[in-house]
């Protein structure tokens, strides 16, 4: 998934992306630096729950009314449900406005479950796996008084694979796991084909038919592409200003670009959902705001700042602010972990494992204003709030903290014979700060012997560079950033370590290995639980083996007016779970 | 630059004389020594008059005095940082506490503390700073006036299809938004310039030549106007075309007949350019178009600085002072040496 409209994942700077998305990258002060911020959730509940019924758990002390109004400095090109792959739309979308047949129940300690929501479980497997079979709660409706009906499920699966709706939307895996989903184009521009991955039996029972096995799916069906349409309220482009809610909120207007306007749905039924509640009469949504301005505005609780909560990120300039207002800030876990992307085909195992000890964490990070209000320092390739993923003890020396050490690295250099190894990469020299950070990565690994090699090259042409293959850089090409999409190693580990990333230049090893690539598949079709322990094995495996290094697991930050109560992070979007928030 | 409806050299006469008498009744009065300013009936040129009142004028000569040691303290940037044992380009990330803040303000090894997040400290990059900005406005005037001048004088004397051309050259280069068209231009003429893979010292140099380029670009077209007005006026005056009857050739009478006449308006015009270059440079790289790290400039570390201004307001402050000080210095000499020059413009 995508961390913000601006920036897709895969482009974000080397090994920086969340500095690059939240304007530059918040930094503390002295006095605030001692507070440490809110610990990353450790997931003790299971994963998946299919036993968890509605209405949501009550929330304490909770007032309805008022209006709520949810700020970000990004944009996201789309709201129609197909394509909203960015965590902001997805968030409103999924939140407020439309249920899937799972959905993502957050606790009051910010853990997730993967919960029934508008189906009635978790989904059934065939013996075979290739055949999954899901049943409808009676008598859900939607915001017009028309019933859900299987057969709309159907159709919003179809038309995510249009590419103007859902082009960039999740679709690659429906493609890769869905019978006949490598060739469908979607109703509109194969209105005849007979789509053979989903079907409707009756009006509540949807199965699907895959062409190879997807334990995983039923977290696929919690984004919001998967949410149920009916064929009849289609208008294409333009159903994204008017959708059908099936959440406690309806879109009343929608500007692109601007604002939504989001309204109590009258048929939303409480005792259905077990994820949602409908504290505020109305939520409004304000897109692109100037972040600095808002969080003043919030912080200082005038024009409406009480009941605003911006999720853009704390200002850099603010964070002096942060001990002040220790209840207005919230930080939470995120989705998104960055890497150091290393091409494990050009250099030498002896030469990456230097390149681990020679690291300078700290320097980079100093240089690009990142702190711990933007990241934790990463051990493994797959972000703590993953189940199954224990931090175990670093491998090779990769603490993901540290100055780095450049007379180990060179001894370790001078062992292998590998002395003055020529390592290059691009950098963008489209910001001060980004400068300055590739200055003190070339610094600290010129320290170690290495002769580095760094190309400036502009803001544009940095994000085509990177994912280039065969441009003779041997660093940080691939993607230095990745989301992932829900949090079982499917989502993580084929994208950073597969063969068929790594030929389109975004993996971050370009590790082309048929072994690997089995392993991956074995894995993936591993029952989540099964796949948990040897998920970690694989990520330990892979960090003996250098294939990139794991830099800072990414932390959300949102600014909250002294009105927003009971808001939780979602560990999975990085984002407040806004179905929970009350104002008064 | 005003100009006499009629004779200028009249008019500049009798304001020499003036000046003149004004100046040795001042001197007589405050019962200063004698100079040679009381010899009334030694002969000086307009130029060495103007600079007899400049000396005079106590605003221009503090201004001169502070932009003279702005420059030395450019020319003896190394020795300074030197004195005080520290690199502009050096990063102290070990000083640099876990928030991105430096863990201290001042010290006896880093005299104006060190800048946020990379650590360089802020007195050796200050001295440093003012090498940038004072070559690249320097160079960029002087450029721009011989430029502007000669252009201005071909145009003006020759008249002609000579003149519509550069005419409409001038026409067209102030149309342009010079702003936008600078920071559009920057990066694509760096590329250009510096190929597909440069090193980071050749982006450097690259930037420097086309920050040069844009504002000769952006800055020549106005000399070139000034220049040619007057350059039509001189045209029909007596010794002009006297120098012509006798069959001086075009070069000789535009260099040796108009040219000196000139000397006073081409001096204004690069005293004023100088403060405006310093100020276009820095807000260039403010941008993020100028020059990049680890060079040490003002308008990239006060761009760097703005964000910890609250905590730590001193890497912010001394690049903005020093740079208000030597653009303020620098206008207000420049604006003393037209007056100097024109001293019916006087307040």
């Amino acid at each position: 998934m995508r961390r913000s409209s601006k920036i897709a994942v895969a482009v974000v700077m080397l090994a920086m992306p969340l500095a690059a998305c939240s304007n530059s990258g918040p930094s503390g002060s002295n006095a605030s630096a001692k507070t440490s911020s809110t610990p990353r959730a450790k997931v003790t509940a299971a994963a998946m729950d299919p036993s968890v019924k509605g209405p949501a758990p009550a929330v304490a002390g909770a007032k309805t009314g008022g209006t709520l109004t949810i700020t970000n400095v990004g944009n996201p090109p789309t709201w129609d449900p197909a394509g909203a792959y960015y965590e902001f739309s997805m968030g409103i979308l999924s939140d407020l406005v439309t249920r899937g047949l799972t959905g993502y129940q957050i606790n009051s300690k910010g853990v997730a479950t993967l919960v029934p929501d508008l189906g009635t479980d978790l989904g059934t497997q065939s013996a075979d796996g290739l055949t999954w079979t899901f049943k409808l709660k009676p008598g859900m409706k939607y915001s017009n008084g028309e019933t859900v009906k299987a057969a709309d499920f159907v159709y919003a699966i179809k038309r995510s694979f249009d590419p103007t709706l859902g082009g960039n939307g999740p679709v690659p895996y429906l493609q890769s796991y869905l019978k006949g989903g490598s060739t469908y184009k979607g109703p509109f521009k194969q209105p005849k084909v007979d789509f053979p991955g989903v079907t409707a039996q009756g009006d509540d029972t949807v199965v699907f038919h895959l062409a190879r096995k997807w334990p995983t799916l039923p977290y696929y069906l919690a984004f919001p592409a998967a949410s149920p349409i009916p064929q009849s309220a289609e208008k294409r482009g333009d159903y994204q200003k008017d959708p059908l809610a099936t959440g406690p909120y309806m879109v009343k207007s929608l500007i692109k670009g601007s604002s939504i306007v989001l309204v109590k749905n009258p048929q939303w039924d409480p005792k259905s959902d077990p994820i949602r509640h409908q504290y505020p009469n109305q939520i409004d949504v304000k897109l692109g705001v100037n972040p600095l301005t808002t969080q003043q505005r919030i912080l200082a609780g005038v024009a409406g700042g009480a009941t605003t909560v911006d999720i853009s990120g704390v200002d850099a300039s603010l964070t002096g602010k942060i001990a002040s207002h220790p209840k207005q800030i919230l930080f939470g876990p995120s989705p998104c972990e960055a890497y150091l992307p290393l091409d494990s085909q050009k250099i030498p195992l002896a030469v990456r494992k230097a390149i681990a000890v020679a690291y300078p964490y700290d320097q980079t990070r100093k240089a690009d204003g990142e702190n711990s209000y933007v990241l934790d320092p990463a051990t493994t390739y797959a972000p703590p709030q993953v189940p199954g993923i224990k931090q175990y003890p670093p491998v090779n020396g990769m603490t993901g903290q540290g100055p780095g050490d450049p007379v180990k690295a060179k001894a370790m250099l001078k062992a292998a014979g590998k002395e003055n190894f020529a390592l290059s990469y691009y950098y963008d020299e489209g910001n001060p700060q980004l400068i300055a950070q590739s200055n003190a990565l070339k610094a600290g690994l010129t320290a170690a012997g290495f002769t580095v090699k760094a190309v400036p090259v502009s803001d544009q042409e940095y994000s085509t560079k990177i994912n280039q293959t065969n441009t003779g850089m041997n660093v940080g090409q691939g993607i230095s950033s990745w989301c992932y999409d829900w949090p079982s190693g499917d989502s993580i580990y084929p994208q950073l370590f597969s063969s068929s990333t790594a030929k389109d230049g975004r993996s971050v090893a370009n590790l082309q290995d048929a072994a690997i690539d089995k392993q991956l598949t074995e894995i993936s079709s591993l029952d989540p639980t099964a796949a948990e322990p040897k998920w970690l094995a694989f990520d330990k495996q892979m960090a003996e083996q250098v294939m990139g290094i794991p830099l800072s697991y990414s932390k959300a930050s949102s600014v909250l007016g002294v009105k927003v109560h009971n808001v939780v992070d979602d560990p999975n979007k990085g984002l407040p779970d806004f179905a929970q928030i009350w104002v008064g | 630059m005003t100009v006499g409806p009629g004779d200028v050299n009249s008019t500049l006469d009798e304001v020499a004389a003036a000046g003149n008498e004004a100046g040795s009744s001042l001197r007589a009065a405050t019962g200063s020594p004698g100079d040679s300013g009381r010899k009334k009936l030694e002969s000086r040129s307009p130029v060495q008059i103007a600079f007899a009142r400049l000396r005079r004028d106590k605003i221009a000569m503090v201004c001169a005095v502070i932009v003279v040691l702005f420059v030395l303290m450019g020319i003896f940037a190394p020795l300074l940082a030197g004195l005080e044992g520290q690199s502009p380009t050096a990063t102290h990330y070990d000083l640099i506490g876990n928030d991105n803040l430096p863990s201290f303000y001042t010290n006896g090894q880093h005299w104006l503390g060190i800048t946020s997040s990379n650590g360089y400290d802020v007195f050796a990059r200050f001295v440093y700073g003012i090498r940038p900005s004072f070559l690249i406005a320097i160079s960029a005037s002087i450029v721009t006036t011989v430029i502007g001048v000669v252009l201005g004088l071909l145009a003006g004397f020759l008249g002609g299809w000579v003149d519509r051309v550069i005419g409409w050259l001038t026409d067209f280069s102030l149309s342009l938004p010079i702003l936008l068209m600078a920071i559009a231009l920057v990066p694509v003429m760096s590329q250009y310039l510096a190929g597909s893979e440069p090193s980071q010292s050749q982006v450097q140099q690259v930037r420097i030549v086309v920050l040069m380029i844009v504002l000769v670009f952006s800055g020549w077209a106005g000399t070139c106007r000034l220049v040619r007005g007057e350059t039509l006026a001189l045209r029909q005056r007596e010794f002009v075309q006297a120098a012509r009857a006798l069959g001086a050739p075009t070069g000789r009478v535009l260099f040796k007949e108009v040219l000196p006449n000139l000397t006073s308006i081409i001096l204004v015009s690069i005293t004023l350019a100088i403060p405006a270059y310093i100020g276009a440079e820095a807000g260039l790289s403010y941008l993020g178009v100028g020059l990049t790290l680890p060079t040490a400039d003002w308008g990239l570390d006060i761009s760097l600085a703005q964000d910890q201004m609250q905590a730590f307001p001193l890497p912010l402050l001394v690049p903005l002072i020093g740079l208000l000080i030597a653009v303020l210095c620098l206008s207000l000499l420049g604006d003393a040496i037209s007056d100097a020059f024109n001293p019916n413009t006087r307040r």
